[in-house]
């Protein structure tokens, strides 16, 4: 049995985009924001937001990322302050942030992204 | 809604798909910022000694303590005049460990007691490449990370730049 739905962890999507001097792999990509998050917040700020790359197209450079509501707002900030991923400078562009997936990328799309 | 940039060092040319009405570019030649696209000048006093910048604050359009000292005559002068306090986000984002996170603190309580006072600050991104470009809802995190509300930080980029352009030198 689960928990109650008013128990439940509140999750937020993040849409992003790299914007980066090469080529990023989704594992440089997933750890270069990871690192962000965590030498901004913190290790226990990172436990209470529980960051997690949902997926990451290497090719766009376009990635969701998921985290607790209560913490959103210091992910933002974590995210627009990265300026080197994998040793390449690179720059974090936030396209949007939705409760859900499917909202997510129509709020992307919007963007022109 | 207009958001401004009024401190960026690069020939920024596509500052409007980033999001922004208009932006200054740092002209190192004259030492002033020019509008890019309105040929407008802003004046910019940086020094991190108070008694430099004391006498000079009813020239200024911008003021610039790098190390963001608490002097509550020059905050109190500033708010007095109508002049504006520059936060550059490009200190916080080339910084990291404990020089970022103490440069944080004195930018959060700089910013505090500006508040206190109600003297006005404009958060700019004194960005000198593209990596360093900063959209408009990135600069209101920054400024949430740094003890503002989500209202204050909104106003930073948006009606006390456009009151700069307003009142310019």
């Amino acid at each position: 049995m689960g928990v109650k739905p008013t128990m439940r962890e509140k999750r937020r999507y993040l849409g992003f985009r790299i914007e980066a001097d090469g080529r990023l792999s989704g594992k440089e990509a997933e750890a270069g924001v990871l690192k962000g998050i965590l030498s901004f917040i913190g290790e226990l700020g990172f436990a209470k937001a529980n960051p997690k790359l949902i997926r990451f197209d290497p090719e766009s450079g376009i990635g969701i990322l998921r985290c607790n509501v209560p913490k959103v707002e210091r992910v933002q900030g974590a995210l627009s302050l990265v300026n080197s991923i994998g040793g390449k400078k690179a720059a974090i562009r936030l396209l949007g942030v939705s409760g859900s997936i499917k909202k997510l990328g129509k709020k992307a799309n919007k963007k022109a992204i | 809604m207009e958001y401004y940039d009024l401190h960026v060092r690069f020939p920024f040319e596509k500052f409007g798909e980033a999001g922004f009405s208009r932006i200054c570019v740092w002209n190192r030649d004259i030492e002033e910022f020019e509008d890019h696209k309105h040929g407008e000048k802003l004046l910019l006093l940086q020094s991190n000694d108070p008694d430099y910048i004391k006498p000079r604050i009813k020239r200024a359009s911008l003021i610039n303590d790098p190390d963001y000292k608490l002097d509550m005559g020059i905050v109190r002068a500033a708010a007095k005049y109508g002049k504006v306090f520059e936060i550059p986000v490009r200190p916080v984002l080339t910084s990291s460990g404990i020089e970022r996170a103490m440069l944080m603190k004195r930018m959060s309580r700089f910013l505090e007691l500006c508040s206190k006072l109600g003297a006005d600050y404009a958060i700019t991104s004194r960005a000198r490449d593209q990596y360093e470009t900063k959209h408009p809802a990135e600069l209101i995190s920054v400024g949430c990370a740094l003890g503002l509300t989500y209202d204050q930080a909104l106003r930073a980029i948006t009606e006390v730049p456009k009151s700069i352009m307003r009142t310019r030198v």
